[in-house]
């Protein structure tokens, strides 16, 4: 089977039964057309009929909105009432409990940080309390809220189903009676929520008047802690004064017991010192006395006693003279020997004398150092004995007077401790009564106002509920009217419908047998049609069982056959460009000697030029874009999807590249530019990407393909930039 | 490194981050999270376009600092593209990509495109 041979036979052979069957669709169409015209203008006889009767049925479903609207006012005015009641006493609650936190006589000021707790959970119970009623609020006006717009969409609903019933007759009375149902279950739905929302107000308010009650309890039990702390606080307190005034007491007498026993044994040692000192300088007096003494006596005796040397010396001597005069020889080495001993003994007596003036000097200078030492360690002492003792006894003194006046001040503090704890405790006691007023105030007004709230909670789903249930027994009242109406007209159109229904059978029985042939000659053309369509899309050679195969070979038919249909369009249109061309310069030469001829007999160059541009825009009606678009379409087209994009790319270059730029001077120059971007294989690839780039018109639906175009080119560019930077080096 | 080299990088870089549709998800098709032809989309384009210019004029730079000359056309190419992305707005989420802006960015390839191919063939 050749493709260029069968392919047009088969378009034929399709393009008849179409041109049949579109033939009977439009006879089909236009009988249809007939009947409708009939049916619509029944149908707009039944949309006025209810029409008439969709006007009572929104006035009532207006009246039933307005019902509704006036309820839920009434329900906020009443919720409003409930708040403003709650106010005042909420208000008052708060200023006592303001006024007791921190007023003259508060909390604050006497235990602030017991205080600060108490308020804390005084604060937090009553941010749950108006936390609570707050979301009870929120939660009723949510459920108002949620009703509201339910009950204004079964509004909108209704209101859409009477607009369908009064537009699309019988049909749209069975779904405006479904959409009507809906509605009702829809209104019942929000009613049992609003019952479950007002059950989960009444559970929340009881939920918080407990909370608030243990809150209450919580703080009364913190209160009598509070008292009992204070209590224990106050005795710790007085307990420390006193232990603390023992030990000061303790540590003065400690002090002056542990001060005075070492000055007094300073004293003791002073006095013990300065009598040694005393009893050793007199003994060491008394015996240089007495030394003195015997050494006189010693040397007086020895000198004028009896036996001395004064008394006895001139006897002695003269007879020592005497005896030496007599004795001559003996007397003078006894004399010499005596006064030798005299001498060594008076030496001896000298060096004893001078060492004893010498000791004794020493002695004196020694005592007199000694003494004079003793003054100063004494005078010292005494100095600084005295300078102690004086300052021992003002610090005593200041001790003494410090310590009375501390006791003094305490005994004072703790008199304005005791006053002010007292007056603290008897405050707080009046506070706490105050509070525990005020809570039982604000508990009975919390219950009243509870109390109230609870009513209104509950007269208002009351009061809604019996103007709900008048408005079922309203609605449902239309319903039953509506529902007798819409059967007597639902009896009267599905008379109609049947009389429709049987017209309708009987006139489409004729065409119903026009279509049967019609369908049949289409079976048998289909038939006819079918068996080669199938034998070439599913046969042993078909699309569908050698696709790959059999689209290689038809790809390369298709572009050898392009080529050569390219090659011998090309020389064809050569061929034709040259007659034309031999034909134009023909004409050219014909023109210019006519224009010659014209010029002699007086036409302008002006006239040759005009037909001249007129000639050039033939030549390019008859070569340029129309024919283009014209092969372009019938190689493209609708009949493009027998040929992949390999084959349209192939004859696109081949119809519309090389041989087809022959054609023209701007073809030649792109064929010359492609020729040299053949050269690197990047150019071609970027020309015809370029060439998928299209601009778009104004509101035209932009394509993915269009899109990534733009990338696809963008990337090829990156490529050609680096070509260029690559042959252009550094 | 020269400018040249980090400004073709730049616009590989840009020209890479422009998303790629998936086919057949056009505009005014049925919106997918993924499938749709945003504004953003075309402010990486124009974005993209931008880089492109400042490459083809760095390397055009480079052809008059070597053969002393300039290539006859590629700065009125070049000008042009930039006029023409200079008139495209920048496009905000869920902004209308009109067909004038887009219009703009082709108009601008083209030019571009030309100042390349203009480039190319001056080289000997």
């Amino acid at each position: 089977m050749s493709f260029t041979s069968t392919y047009p036979t088969n378009f034929v052979k399709l393009a008849y039964p179409k041109r049949v069957f579109i033939v009977s669709v439009s006879d089909l169409a236009r009988g249809a057309e007939r009947l409708g015209r009939a049916a619509s203008l029944r149908r707009r006889d039944a949309g006025r009929g209810v029409e008439k009767l969709a006007k009572p049925v929104s006035k009532r479903v207006g009246d039933a909105g307005r019902g509704l609207d006036r309820l839920s006012r009434a329900t906020a005015k009443r919720l409003c009432e409930v708040g403003k009641t709650l106010e005042k006493p909420l208000r008052n609650f708060a200023r006592r409990v303001k006024d007791a936190a921190f007023g003259d006589y508060g909390f604050e000021t006497v235990i602030a940080r017991w205080y600060k707790v108490v308020c804390s959970d005084l604060g937090r119970s009553l941010d749950r309390l108006s936390r609570a009623v707050s979301r009870a609020y929120r939660d009723l006006g949510r459920g108002l809220d949620r009703l509201s717009k339910i009950a204004s969409r079964a509004y909108r609903d209704l209101g859409r189903g009477a607009d369908r019933l009064s537009k699309t007759g019988a049909r749209a009375y069975k779904d405006l009676g479904r959409g009507l149902d809906r509605a009702a279950k829809t209104a019942s739905k929000p009613l049992r929520d609003l019952g479950k929302g007002l059950d989960r107000v009444s559970g929340g308010a009881a939920k918080a008047c407990r909370e608030l009650g243990r809150g209450l309890d919580r703080v009364s039990r913190a209160t009598a802690r509070l008292l009992w702390d204070a209590g224990k606080s106050l005795d710790g307190l007085a307990r420390a004064t006193y232990k603390t005034t023992r030990d000061l007491g303790r540590g003065l007498d400690g002090l002056s017991k542990t001060a005075a026993k070492p000055l007094r044994d300073l004293g003791r040692g002073l006095d013990r010192a300065y009598g040694a000192f005393a009893k050793s300088l007199r003994d060491a007096g008394r015996g240089l006395d007495r030394a003195y003494r015997v050494f006189a006596r010693s040397l007086r005796e020895a000198l004028f006693g009896g036996f001395g040397l004064a008394a006895t010396g001139g006897k002695t001597l003269l007879d020592v003279v005497l005896v030496a005069d007599r004795l001559a020889g003996g007397t003078a080495r006894l004399l010499r020997d005596a006064g030798r001993g005299l001498e060594r003994l008076s030496k001896t007596a000298a060096r004893i004398c001078r060492e004893t003036g010498k000791g004794l000097e020493r002695i004196s200078r020694a005592v007199s150092w000694v003494r004079r030492e003793w003054c100063k360690g004494l005078d010292w002492v005494a100095k600084t004995t005295s300078k102690a003792c004086a300052d021992l006894g003002k610090g005593l003194d200041r001790v003494s007077v410090g310590a009375a006046k501390a006791c003094r001040e305490l005994g004072r503090g703790l008199d304005r401790v005791s006053k002010t704890a007292a007056k603290a405790a008897r405050d707080l006691g009046r506070g706490l009564d105050r509070l525990s007023k005020a809570t039982s105030k604000a508990y009975r007004e919390t219950a009243g106002g509870l109390d109230r709230l609870a009513r209104a909670v509950v007269r208002q789903p009351l009061d809604a509920g019996r103007g709900l249930d008048r408005l079922s027994k309203a609605v449902s009242g239309a319903y039953r009217d509506l529902g007798r109406g819409l059967d007597r007209l639902s009896r009267a159109v599905s008379k109609v419908a049947r009389d429709l229904g049987r017209g309708l059978d009987r006139a489409s029985r004729a065409p119903a047998k026009a279509l049967a042939e019609t369908a049949r000659g289409l079976d048998r053309a289909y038939r006819v049609f079918a068996r080669p369509l199938r034998d070439a899309l599913f046969g042993d050679y078909g699309f569908a069982i050698k696709p790959a195969y059999w689209y290689r070979v038809a790809c390369a038919d298709a572009g050898r056959a392009a080529e050569w249909l390219g090659k011998a369009a090309s020389k064809s249109l050569r061929d034709i460009g040259r007659g034309l061309e031999r034909l134009a310069r023909g004409f050219g030469r014909g023109l210019a000697d006519i224009a010659r001829g014209l010029d002699r007999v007086g036409i302008g160059r002006g006239f040759l030029r005009i037909l001249r541009e007129a000639l050039a825009a033939a030549e390019r009606l008859v070569l340029g874009a129309p024919i283009k678009l014209n092969l372009r379409e019938a190689l493209f087209g609708d009949f493009s999807f027998v040929l992949g994009l390999p084959i349209k790319l192939n004859l696109r270059e081949a119809l519309f590249g090389t041989h087809w730029s022959g054609l023209r001077h701007e073809h030649v120059r792109r064929m010359a530019d492609a020729a040299r971007a053949v050269e690197t294989g990047v150019t071609l690839r970027f020309r015809l990407l370029c060439e998928y780039v299209r601009t778009v018109l104004p509101y035209d639906v932009i394509l993915a393909a269009d899109h990534n175009a733009l990338k696809r080119v963008m990337l090829c560019a990156v490529e050609k930039l680096k070509s260029i930077r690559s042959k252009l080096g550094t | 490194m020269s400018g040249a080299d980090i400004a073709i990088t730049i616009f590989e870089m840009k020209t890479a981050l422009v998303r790629e549709v998936p086919p057949g998800c056009d505009e005014g098709a049925e919106p997918e999270w993924n499938c749709y032809v945003y504004a953003s989309d075309y402010d990486s384009v124009a974005d993209a376009l931008g880089a492109y210019a400042d490459a083809v004029e760095q390397l055009h730079g480079i052809y008059k600092q070597k053969y002393g000359r300039e290539v006859p056309g590629v700065a009125d190419d070049l000008a042009e593209a930039r006029g023409l992305l200079s008139q495209i707005p920048k496009h905000r989420s869920g902004d209308l990509v009109t067909s004038e802006d887009r219009n703009r960015m082709v108009w601008a390839l083209n030019a571009l495109v030309r100042a390349t191919l203009k480039l190319e063939g001056a080289l000997p």
